[in-house]
């Protein structure tokens, strides 16, 4: 998939762990999980805009295109 | 509450179903150690009816005819064919019959349990369309076979003759097999069918909203 999910790497620059970040929007760990390793189709608008208000961050930052992957 | 009603009431026809069968099988098995065939019971209809008048109560005047068209025959007779076709007759009906109901009542399960548009719904909506539609066309064979080999053994002492439904031309008194074809059953096999690929449709649906986070 060209999509890459970076959702470690702004929880690294944050400090903060998966299971917090987990809690904070309101998804499971496991649906978290699957989102960090690419393995969903697609994402809500709903749980971007609680993963950027949690992490402090934009779509961009955790959402990335790499053609060819 | 409701499932749970419609889950007893399945299981109690289930119940109901397989002692039916039983008691049809062995009422065949006692019959067989008698010697004495089942009773049949066909529908039949009289080529040449006596026909009455219909008056009016007032004047008189008359408005139409009664027909004595319908009959009905009880027979116990039949050979060795005729009795195998009696049994299968019994084991077939009963066997699709619970297909139907067991599969119904598992659907029900699944419905209760919250997850309808699985898999296992649409396998046994599909179990029970085509149970149905076989169901169906069994009732259509029966009626056209069963007395194929019944009547020609039989003979009504007035000389009236008796035929089976695809019989034509026939001169004369004669009753034939009243083949007043059902297409209920098939009817309601083909939307249990349609209604599986709905289900399908919505577990795939399902499948789909689930890949999303």
């Amino acid at each position: 998939m060209a999509i890459i999910v970076n959702v470690d790497v702004m929880l690294a620059k944050r400090k903060m762990s998966v299971t917090a970040l987990a809690e904070e929007i309101g998804i499971s760990l496991t649906n978290l999980s699957l989102l960090k390793t690419g393995k969903v189709k697609g994402v809500r608008f709903a749980t971007l805009d609680a993963i950027c208000r949690v992490l402090d961050c934009q779509p961009g930052d955790i959402l990335e295109h790499r053609p060819g992957d | 509450m409701t499932l749970r009603i419609l889950d007893r009431l399945l299981l109690f026809i289930a119940a109901l179903v397989v002692l039916g069968m039983a008691m049809g099988l062995a009422f065949f098995l006692v019959s067989l150690g008698s010697g004495e065939p089942l009773q049949t019971t066909l529908a039949m209809r009289w080529s040449e009816p006596p026909l009455h008048e219909v008056l009016l109560r007032g004047s008189g005047v008359a408005v139409g005819t009664l027909a004595l068209d319908h009959a009905t025959l009880n027979v116990r007779a039949g050979g060795a064919l005729y009795r195998i076709g009696q049994a299968a007759d019994i084991g077939l009906v009963g066997i699709l019959w619970l297909f139907v109901v067991l599969s119904a009542r598992r659907l029900v399960d699944r419905i209760a349990k919250g997850t309808p548009f699985s898999p296992q719904s649409v396998k046994w909506l599909r179990v029970i369309g085509w149970s149905l539609i076989a169901l169906n066309i069994w009732s259509w064979i029966r009626l056209i076979l069963l007395p194929l080999a019944l009547l020609p053994g039989l003979v009504v002492r007035d000389g009236s003759g008796l035929y089976p439904a695809v019989a034509s031309g026939i001169a004369g008194p004669a009753a034939q097999v009243d083949a007043s074809l059902s297409f209920a059953l098939l009817i309601c096999g083909l939307l249990v069918i349609a209604l599986a690929e709905a289900f399908r449709i919505g577990g795939d649906l399902r499948a789909e909203n689930e890949a999303f986070v």
